[in-house]
């Protein structure tokens, strides 16, 4: 017991500050990436438009592991030595970035056409109509899958370890190394990962009935 | 004095032809009903007088601007032509007092204050100023049709148009619909109504256009259309309606 116990001791000072420090930060900046490749594609943006599609589907068609390898071996090459931490969130941000972009596109396409052109009609610039009625809706409606693409996220930092960021997993692949013990470090370590994540996929499957019922 | 002015206007939607030279006038308070099976392009018709659909050949003027024009603002034609739709379109996640305040703050540039005042007198005219701060959702659709009415009022625009306002109400809740148009018209509103109530056009119009594949068939008194049409494409038009 005294090995489980030196292992929750572990992981939640030296592993879980940094996957969640980690998952907040790169979340974060994915939120702002997405939303503006979502809103520039979503209105069709001349030359931008194609860029950002060229974009979007080259991180959602590369495993996340290739996008860190990319990043934290072939940056160097060009000069530019960011730290492990600094890549892993770069890594993050593009590649969640991209999806999360999708999950904005998608709600902002799914507010009807009628409420445009009501907006229109009541002499609304397109500015005025994006920021008090179409974004306002779309917002709420992208708040379950964001809530989703969020356990996905937290589930990629994971992958994170290859490039010696210590963060959870590494701190488990290195303490089993030592202890022996596969069975026990893992099984605590998934204990870690299922509380960060399950909570989140409730609030998920929460939003999506709340959401459900005032667009009914 | 005329208006709304629009002089030969087509409108194709790709090899469509929808609106095949349309030319009518309306006079500063007059309203105005127009009639025919669905496909004759009223919709569509009005849709190109706010300036929600392109026109490929003609000219609309409203108050003296060309709707068309790529000089005139599109959002001061919009200030003086409002339009209520046949699915009320109000913002949901707005309350019925934000649906009204938001265009007045917006896009008037009325002080939150006054626009809230406007916004509650109007629901007051409407008969609901009990359901201002509720959701679009949680009221019938009736309510919703009076809400969007008042919205569009709110903006004091010079000419209102109405697409079908009636056609997704239960029956039991359009006479309250139109008998608040009626007094619109009655007192000075000028009117652009696409409907199939010929009760209402008898009573509030001053006049009837009736279209049929894009083209106007014929136009003049309510009564005259109605009772006295002297095309067959109207006759029949009329006798269908009567029937149901």
């Amino acid at each position: 017991m005294l090995i489980a116990r030196t292992l929750f001791v572990l992981f939640f000072t030296k592993g879980l500050p940094v996957t969640v420090y980690l998952s907040l930060l790169g979340f974060v900046t994915a939120i702002l990436v997405g939303f503006v490749v979502g809103l520039v594609r979503f209105l069709r943006v001349p030359i931008l438009r194609g860029l950002l599609q060229v974009y979007v589907d080259g991180m959602r068609g590369l495993p996340f592991l290739m996008v860190l390898y990319f990043l934290f071996h072939v940056l160097p090459f060009f000069d530019m030595r960011l730290t492990a931490f600094s890549t892993a969130v770069l890594a993050l941000t593009l590649h969640t970035g991209a999806y999360i972009s999708e999950i904005v596109r998608g709600s902002l396409l799914a507010i009807p056409k009628t409420q445009h052109e009501s907006a229109q009609s009541l002499a609304l610039t397109l500015r005025q109509r994006l920021q008090y009625v179409i974004i306002p809706q779309a917002v709420s409606l992208s708040l379950p899958p964001l809530a989703g693409q969020i356990v996905l996220h937290v589930k990629d930092t994971s992958v994170i370890s290859i490039i010696a960021l210590t963060e959870l997993t590494r701190v488990g692949r290195i303490q089993m190394q030592t202890n022996g013990q596969p069975l026990l470090t893992y099984a605590i370590l998934a204990v870690f990962y299922f509380a960060l994540c399950y909570p989140v996929l409730k609030l998920s499957i929460g939003l999506e009935e709340r959401i459900a019922k005032k667009f009914r | 004095m005329s208006i709304v002015e629009v002089r030969d206007i087509h409108k194709h939607f790709s090899q469509l032809h929808v609106l095949k030279g349309i030319s009518f006038e309306v006079d500063v308070g007059q309203t105005v009903v127009f009639a025919g099976p669905s496909g004759s392009g009223k919709s569509t018709l009005l849709r190109c007088l706010n300036g929600l659909e392109k026109i490929q050949r003609g000219s609309i003027q409203i108050d003296g601007l060309s709707v068309h024009d790529h000089k005139v603002n599109l959002l001061d034609v919009r200030r003086r032509i409002g339009i209520v739709f046949q699915q009320f379109n109000l913002f949901p996640h707005l309350t019925v007092l934000k649906n009204i305040t938001l265009p007045l703050i917006k896009a008037k540039g009325i002080e939150a204050g006054k626009a809230k005042q406007i916004a509650m007198d109007l629901l007051q005219k409407v008969e609901i100023a009990e359901k201002a701060n509720v959701y679009p959702g949680n009221i019938s659709g009736g309510q919703q049709q009076r809400a969007a009415i008042a919205r569009a009022l709110a903006m004091e625009p010079k000419v209102v148009m109405f697409d079908e306002p009636t056609s997704a109400l239960d029956p039991e809740l359009t006479g309250g619909i139109l008998e608040i148009m009626a007094a619109l018209a009655k007192e000075g509103m000028t009117m652009l109504v696409v409907t199939h109530e010929m009760a209402f056009a008898r009573r509030a119009a001053n006049q009837m256009i009736f279209m049929d594949d894009g083209v106007i068939v014929e136009s003049g008194k309510p009564e005259e259309l109605i009772e006295n049409p002297s095309h067959e494409r109207t006759k029949r038009f009329m006798q269908e309606i009567g029937d149901k």
